[in-house]
């Protein structure tokens, strides 16, 4: 019995399963092989996608430094391998080495090493390195930090950073499979086929594994700003990446991307994960987000739920997909929130990553 | 058949126990349910944020930190300069629509994005070209400034492939490129880790948004 699935995915003819069609197992055994396929592809591509100009990340510290941190949403506890590929280069055949490192949130942590082995910018390859996890960890999120180091006199410069989870080859396991939103069990293919008996446990299933789907995260917005960036070259010329949002950035820093109808209706939600730092004690300040004006008082990640109230952009009818802004509210109410020379990083608390999950 | 966009409500599950007669809508509404799922929701995206310095002798002492202007020096430096965006495609990623923000100078030279598709073999920038692109070019789709004071900073604007699908000549073509389309993935391609590469000049890119392309109907 194996739950294998069809890559690319096959799909049910609507119009033959409707009234006074007779169900054949075709159908049936799609709609299966279709429940495997979205289980171990869904949510596969890119959870960070960030790029930095030349010259903008850098930095020339022998010990590592941690520089830049992001969430990411989990698909599932089968999905151990998180594939990272960085753009970068150190102008010396000795290799600089980007660290990255995921702490679940059960505070373990899962760390691999890449060295970066070009010498000037897209020279020749991007670098990869795997984390794969092997606990069973609760949560449906978690935290991607990076670290740098560069080789002695030398300076390491990124250009980019991509990671996604690897999605899982057919067939998929067998037994129950866990998520953080539900259980989903696999489809035995072999049971869906001619000359046996539609068990009601295969449509009970079916709907429960569409639900647990429903709720998997994607990424609809992943920003970190640079922390500890180090060269020995003048400010003017290296070393002054965006460490917050910053009050140039509220125009255009969203993602025109696909909320869809029913989502509320669903009982499922969209995430705003917010990384402060530099807040003083008992200090506090409000960021608005997709016409949520949230409190931010501590320091660190925190995690908030938002309501869906906006508008639908213009672009709708390009896409033919309703179109949201996700991210940051041009609006000057924001300004406590946003970073200015009247709200320096140094003297005063700021946003230096923001991630948005959406469904 | 139609990919429905929205989350619809799921059939009654006692629709399914045992000594029901299975009704022809539970099981469409469960292919609906499936489809909106694979060729929806979980269409491919990325959504890359371009850093770019943030000096400035405003911030005093403290020399960066956050963006200050809504717009990004357009530095001299800016002459067919590249970048690699990476895209975790899907199994179904058959046309990526890109959505880019940028500030384009006209003084500093003739203003223009190439953006190309190529495979990422053995982690190459330079691997097998899969699309050979497209052309936005000022002012037929872009929008520049003058703004004659040495590296300029012109506000953000944004471009658009759209989503149409259009017919491709050959995208094995270099020149000329085509206009602005959704640029093309052979099937052998659809699902590989890809590399969007976009070359600009006179201009600074500030975001680069990619998507798998939404289609409204599909033949099972």
């Amino acid at each position: 019995m194996s739950n294998s699935f069809t890559s690319t995915p096959t799909l049910v003819d609507p119009g033959r399963v409707t009234a006074a069609q007779t169900i054949r197992t075709t159908e049936v055994s799609r709609l299966g092989d279709l429940q495997n396929y979205l289980f171990a592809t869904g949510g596969s591509h890119n959870v960070v996608s960030q790029a930095f100009d030349d010259l903008c990340f850098i930095q020339d510290s022998l010990a590592f430094v941690s520089m830049c941190e992001w969430k990411i949403p989990i698909l599932s506890k089968a999905h151990d391998t998180l594939v990272i590929n960085v753009s970068g280069y150190c102008p010396t055949a000795a290799n600089a080495t980007a660290q990255f490192t995921i702490t679940m949130d059960d505070s373990t942590t899962y760390t691999t090493t890449i060295s970066i082995t070009d010498q000037s910018r897209y020279s020749s390859v991007f670098n990869q390195g795997t984390i794969t996890i092997t606990g069973n960890h609760a949560g449906d999120s978690a935290t991607l930090t990076m670290e740098l180091k560069a080789p002695s006199g030398q300076e390491a410069v990124i250009l980019s950073v991509q990671a996604n989870w690897q999605a899982l080859t057919s067939p998929l396991t067998t037994g129950e499979l866990e998520t953080e939103n539900g259980s989903f069990i696999p489809q035995g293919i072999s049971r869906l086929g001619a000359d046996l008996p539609l068990t009601a446990r295969f449509g009970v299933e079916s709907l429960a594994n569409i639900n647990t789907l429903r709720a998997r995260g994607r990424v609809l917005f992943n920003w970190s700003g640079v922390e500890s960036a180090s060269s020995a070259l003048a400010i003017t010329q290296a070393g002054a990446p965006p460490r917050a949002i910053g009050r140039g950035d509220l125009p255009t820093f969203y993602s025109p991307a696909a909320l869809f109808g029913g989502t509320v209706e669903s009982g499922l939600t969209v995430k705003a994960y917010i990384n402060v730092l530099n807040l003083g004690v008992g200090d506090s300040f409000t960021f608005l987000l997709m016409g949520n004006t949230l409190t931010l008082s501590a320091n660190g990640w925190t995690e908030f739920e938002l309501d869906l109230m906006q508008d639908e952009l213009p672009i709708s009818d390009q896409f033919g997909l309703s179109m949201y802004r996700i991210g940051v509210d041009e609006r000057t109410a924001n300004v406590n929130g946003i970073a200015s020379p009247s709200y320096p990083p140094s003297s005063s608390g700021y946003v230096a990553g923001l991630t948005i999950i959406g469904v | 058949m139609l990919i429905p966009s929205s989350f619809r409500q799921m059939p009654n599950e006692q629709g399914c126990y045992n000594g029901q007669i299975v009704m022809g809508g539970t099981v469409g509404q469960m292919a609906s349910a499936l489809a909106q799922l694979s060729h929806c929701k979980f269409l491919g995206e990325a959504h890359y944020q371009v850093s770019h310095s943030t000096y400035s002798t405003l911030w005093g002492a403290e020399q960066y930190g956050a963006r200050l202007n809504g717009g990004t020096r357009v530095r001299s430096t800016y002459k067919t300069y590249e970048y690699n965006f990476l895209y975790q495609s899907t199994a179904i990623s058959e046309r990526l629509a890109l959505m880019m923000v940028y500030g384009a100078d006209y003084s500093a030279g003739s203003v223009s994005i190439k953006a190309e598709v190529r495979a990422t073999g053995s982690n190459s920038y330079t691997g097998t070209v899969l699309d050979y692109g497209i052309e936005f070019t000022a002012p037929t789709y872009l929008i520049s400034q003058s703004t004659p004071l040495g590296e300029a900073v012109p506000v953000d604007q944004w471009a658009f492939t759209g989503c149409r699908e259009i017919e491709v000549g050959n995208p094995l073509i270099t020149d000329p490129l085509d206009p602005p389309r959704p640029l093309v993935i052979p099937s052998a391609n659809r699902g590989d880790l890809l590399n969007v590469k976009i070359t600009v000049n006179s201009l600074s890119l500030i975001a680069v948004h990619i998507y798998d392309v939404y289609q409204l109907e599909v033949t099972p």
